[in-house]
């Protein structure tokens, strides 16, 4: 700082008195329920990214992503044809939605890191492909969330797999099912071939 | 209840992504956050959003961020970003809304300024709860160009130093200060006037 702004300083610091003694305000609180609630799904959110930046193979081309949503499609028909019989029953057990989201969610991941990474393996070496993210990761989850509301037509169930509606779902999200997310997650990871290379 | 002492462990959990940890700094935080942006933007709903996306981007930023004993200053500078961009979406509708008008020949930065004060006085209730000092205060401080007006308001709210205010505005420091003394000159000017 150099002596005219040294200066200025002390002229400020005499106003900022003259000011903290005016301003006597009683800080008003915004809404902190929504606050909290959209910063619950956003550590649910990041949590995933992590996971997924951290766990998810990379080096696969771009041109795979259609490969892996026509996977998960398929994937989704079929979970869709199960759960239609499933429902045919009497009384079908319904699952809580986070546990359900949790489940379908971790299929998806284990699906869609499967047929990456066999993808991968054919691909390599020195394919000169796009380096593929977690970003890339998530824009699969968006198509296979659009895929899912196609489907859902058949099994209203189904409409829980879409991502885009976590935040709605996280009030019912408590500590427990952060840890149950953590351990299904590092659970599929651990499944897939060379999980044991990575940290 | 949160004690700024809890703050540094608070910090490291929240960068291993503990839920409980980020609803501690939405309790610790926020109502100054509000002050700062309700301030800043002169409506509460704008506040309250704002509020909001500061601790989404929180959780986003976190594992980034080094603990050096200015996680306000940290805060704050994403407050006041975050509130810089929707100032200028605000202002840019308004511009856009007033050249569809007859009177759109009006000089751009007349437009700029009726824009900011619309925008000042966009709640009307919020007037309500402030003391007759504070009114006073809350008529002087919108009457302030936003840049003036927002170096006092991180002052006052984030607790930040001139340097760390230059910084998130993007200024040198010198600008910062000068522009600290001839708001603060106004303010006074303005209540001392009216008193």
């Amino acid at each position: 700082m150099n002596p005219q702004e040294r200066q200025l300083l002390q002229r400020i610091e005499e106003d900022e008195r003259w000011l903290a003694g005016v301003w006597r305000e009683a800080l008003p609180a915004p809404d902190l329920s929504s606050v909290k609630h959209a910063v619950r799904a956003a550590v649910a959110e990041e949590w995933l990214e992590r996971g997924l930046r951290d766990e998810v193979p990379t080096g696969l081309a771009g041109r795979v992503k259609r490969q892996v949503r026509a996977e998960l499609w398929q994937l989704r028909a079929e979970a869709a044809g199960r759960e239609t019989e499933s429902a045919a029953g009497p009384r079908r057990r319904r699952m809580n939605r986070p546990r359900l989201w949790l489940y379908r969610v971790g299929g998806g991941l284990a699906a869609a890191a499967a047929v990456a990474l066999a993808f991968v393996t054919l691909q390599q070496p020195g394919s000169g492909a796009a380096p593929f993210s977690y970003v890339d990761a998530f824009d699969l989850y968006e198509a296979d969330s659009v895929l899912t509301t196609e489907v859902s037509s058949i099994e209203q169930d189904l409409l829980d797999l879409e991502y885009a509606q976590l935040g709605f779902r996280l009030d019912v999200f408590d500590a427990g099912m952060f840890d149950e997310l953590r351990e299904a997650i590092d659970a599929l990871t651990g499944e897939l071939p060379g999980a044991e290379g990575r940290s | 209840m949160s004690s700024p002492a809890d703050l540094p462990s608070m910090i490291r959990r929240a960068q291993r992504l503990e839920p409980e940890a980020f609803e501690w700094l939405v309790d610790a935080y926020s109502a100054r956050l509000y002050g700062f942006l309700w301030r800043l933007t002169g409506n509460r709903a704008e506040a309250e959003d704002l509020v909001q996306e500061v601790f989404v981007r929180v959780v986003r930023a976190i594992g980034g961020y080094q603990e050096d004993g200015r996680f306000d200053a940290w805060l704050f500078r994403i407050a006041a970003n975050l509130a810089r961009d929707r100032i200028r979406r605000l202002h840019r509708g308004r511009e856009a809304a007033f050249v569809d008008e007859e009177e759109g020949e009006e000089p751009v930065e007349v437009s700029r300024e009726r824009a900011a004060t619309e925008v000042v006085h966009a709640d009307p209730s919020a007037a309500l709860e402030l003391g007759e000092d504070m009114e006073r205060l809350e008529r002087a401080l919108t009457t302030l160009p936003s840049a003036e007006r927002q170096v006092i308001l991180l002052r006052h709210y984030g607790n930040m130093s001139f340097a760390e205010v230059a910084e998130a505005m993007g200024t040198p420091l010198g600008t910062a200060l000068a522009r600290a003394h001839r708001g603060l000159r106004k303010l006074r000017s303005v209540m001392e006037s009216e008193a």
